[in-house]
């Protein structure tokens, strides 16, 4: 039973190779589907071009009902992959400071390494920006952000058991809520001025 | 108007892979240890001590041990062994056991009426990443029948049963049991309060 | 006009199946090490990496750097890391593949190359401290997260966009 590294079905000297296969694929699918471009990205902002929204939601539903058809035919104990721990208030605030940064920047982390790969040179830019970030978070940590990074913890819960609903009812909403939200962008789209890039 | 098609075959299957989750028949995953954990733990023998291990140590008053209660507190206070603590099943994983629980130097034997609740206890604790943990094998009806009220051997029976018995002759008379030294008579009464009372197990499978 | 922009999109996978295949990516990495995605995490390793070269008795003095840099092997032999090299690799294989491969900034017609440079830097670094702050970036937090089902991945998610539609207005001349 899955994860297979973490129950030593197969062996952790394996696990840097994964990591480098499952880099390839996501690499290769971010820049197939367009993430290297910024002003694409950008579009799921201004209406013109939502292959963020597409690719993503997408994704996130695929991966969301596989894993849960795998648990349940127990090919996977979810109870031991990493759920990300919930830090209410760094989350959020975290989040917003990202959002500001995507929007000023244009990429994202994984896309800005996708981009810079294809000879984008804003986006070169963009990862030497991350590693002045985080080296800038790494020596102020202690003043500026430590209390509030520790702060609010409350676990590593799960979305439908926040909401109080079953997993199953929340994976059909979430689904459903892709759909619709796919069906409204593709008129969006229609209705917002192409925009050359 | 072909692609508004294709796309809503593509909408129509997500939506129903999506719907199957509320239609399957509810599954009891186990949230504990793995199913493969499981059995190795069940197999494996050494999470048992016996009876007569259980009062050699009490007899020898050794410190290192701890026996745990997992029943309920009217019957630890109508009989337990000597010495044990009390933790019911209900409270097993509070602040105030996990005290008792996570002190790795001791050795923590549980033990119930059966070896049913001892058992649950015990894998709970492994779950928990107690170290040291046992269970009593068969619990107190088996220290009733093997200690306090211990069955003379049948001559076709191994010396080591000769030897055990009387071993368990001394013992019951250390703690109190019915049996008397050249007594070769089965006494079959039990104390009354080692019943098995059916208890919904809080925090169990 | 019209066609250029046509045989642009016609090179780019279809986002649908592209995140299908990303879905089915997710879930391998899942079941083979129980991890998801990530990406800013390298970055962190090469930043510990760096600083604990420069000067290891500072990075051993911070709270922030200490339990990566404190460890036998060096911070940059980390999954992430390796992660990031397949990325690299693979999108460098897809930017052949479809012909992509060129240095070039690019920016909408209403501001010069050095304005996009600028905007660049400070949205990496914007991103840089976010992504410490949030536990992980748009890859690790909020589309693993999401992947997973966990509060967390989904409030990162409504961090992360929700704050760039409420900030979209601002930047507009930027990027149409």
């Amino acid at each position: 039973m899955g994860p297979l590294i973490p129950n030593e079905i197969i062996d952790i000297n394996w696990n840097f190779l994964i990591a480098l296969i499952v880099g390839i694929g996501f690499g290769f699918i971010l820049e197939s589907a367009g993430f290297s471009s910024s002003r694409k990205l950008a579009g799921v902002f201004y209406g013109y071009d939502f292959v963020v929204l597409r690719v993503f939601f997408t994704a996130a539903v695929t991966a969301a009902i596989g894993l849960y058809y795998f648990s349940y035919f127990e090919w996977i104990d979810l109870s031991m992959i990493y759920i990300n721990p919930l830090y209410l208030k760094s989350n959020l605030i975290g989040g917003a400071i990202m959002g500001l940064g995507f929007i000023i920047g244009g990429f994202c982390p994984g896309t800005g390494v996708c981009a810079a790969m294809i000879g984008k040179i804003d986006a070169m830019v963009f990862l030497g920006g991350i590693f002045i970030g985080i080296f800038i978070f790494g020596e102020t940590y202690e003043f500026l952000w430590q209390e509030i990074h520790m702060d609010t913890f409350m676990g590593t819960p799960l979305v439908f058991d926040s909401l109080g609903i079953s997993s199953a009812l929340f994976i059909l909403g979430l689904t459903a809520a892709a759909l619709i939200a796919f069906f409204i962008t593709a008129k969006i789209v229609k209705k917002v001025k192409p925009v050359d890039y | 108007m072909k692609m508004n098609l294709r796309y809503t075959l593509l909408s129509i299957i997500l939506l129903a892979l999506a719907f199957g989750f509320t239609v399957l028949p509810e599954k009891n995953l186990s949230k504990d240890l793995t199913a493969e954990a499981m059995l190795l733990a069940v197999l494996d023998d050494s999470r048992y001590v016996s009876t007569d291990q259980i009062a050699s140590l009490l007899i020898n008053r050794d410190p290192s041990v701890l026996l745990i209660d997992v029943r309920d507190t009217a019957q630890y206070n109508a009989f337990s062994l000597p010495g044990a603590i009390n933790i019911p099943m209900d409270s097993l994983l509070n602040s105030l056991s996990d005290l008792y629980l996570s002190q790795g130097i001791k050795t923590k034997v549980f033990y119930s009426n059966g070896s049913i609740y001892a058992s649950q206890a015990w894998l709970l604790s492994k779950r928990k990443g107690y170290k040291n943990v046992f269970i009593m094998r068969g619990g107190l009806n088996q220290w009733v029948e093997t200690i306090l009220q211990p069955t003379e051997p049948k001559p076709s029976e191994p010396t080591s049963a000769f030897t055990a018995y009387q071993f368990r002759l001394g013992a019951s008379q250390y703690f109190g049991g019915s049996a008397k030294v050249g007594n070769s008579t089965n006494i079959t009464k039990k104390p009354p309060v080692i019943r098995k009372k059916k208890k919904r197990v809080a925090g169990g499978c | 006009m019209e066609n250029t922009i046509e045989d642009k999109q016609r090179k780019y996978m279809n986002p649908y199946l592209a995140g299908f295949l990303l879905g089915l990516t997710i879930i391998f990495a899942f079941y083979f090490t129980g991890r998801g995605l990530g990406a800013s995490g390298a970055v962190k390793s090469a930043v510990v990496a760096t600083v604990d070269a420069v000067a290891h008795d500072h990075a051993m003095d911070s709270d922030y750097y200490a339990p990566y840099a404190s460890k036998e092997e060096s911070p940059l032999r980390a999954w992430l890391v390796f992660e990031v090299l397949g990325v690299m690799i693979g999108a460098l294989i897809s930017g052949i593949l479809a012909g992509r491969l060129k240095l070039k900034i690019e920016h909408s017609p209403k501001i010069t190359s050095k304005t996009r440079l600028l905007m660049a830097t400070l949205g990496g670094i914007l991103f840089g401290v976010g992504s410490q702050l949030g536990r992980g970036c748009t890859s690790g937090a909020a589309l693993s997260g999401m992947a997973t089902l966990s509060t967390a991945g989904f409030l990162s998610m409504i961090g992360i966009f929700g704050t760039g539609y409420v900030f979209a207005y601002f930047f507009r001349k930027f990027w149409i």
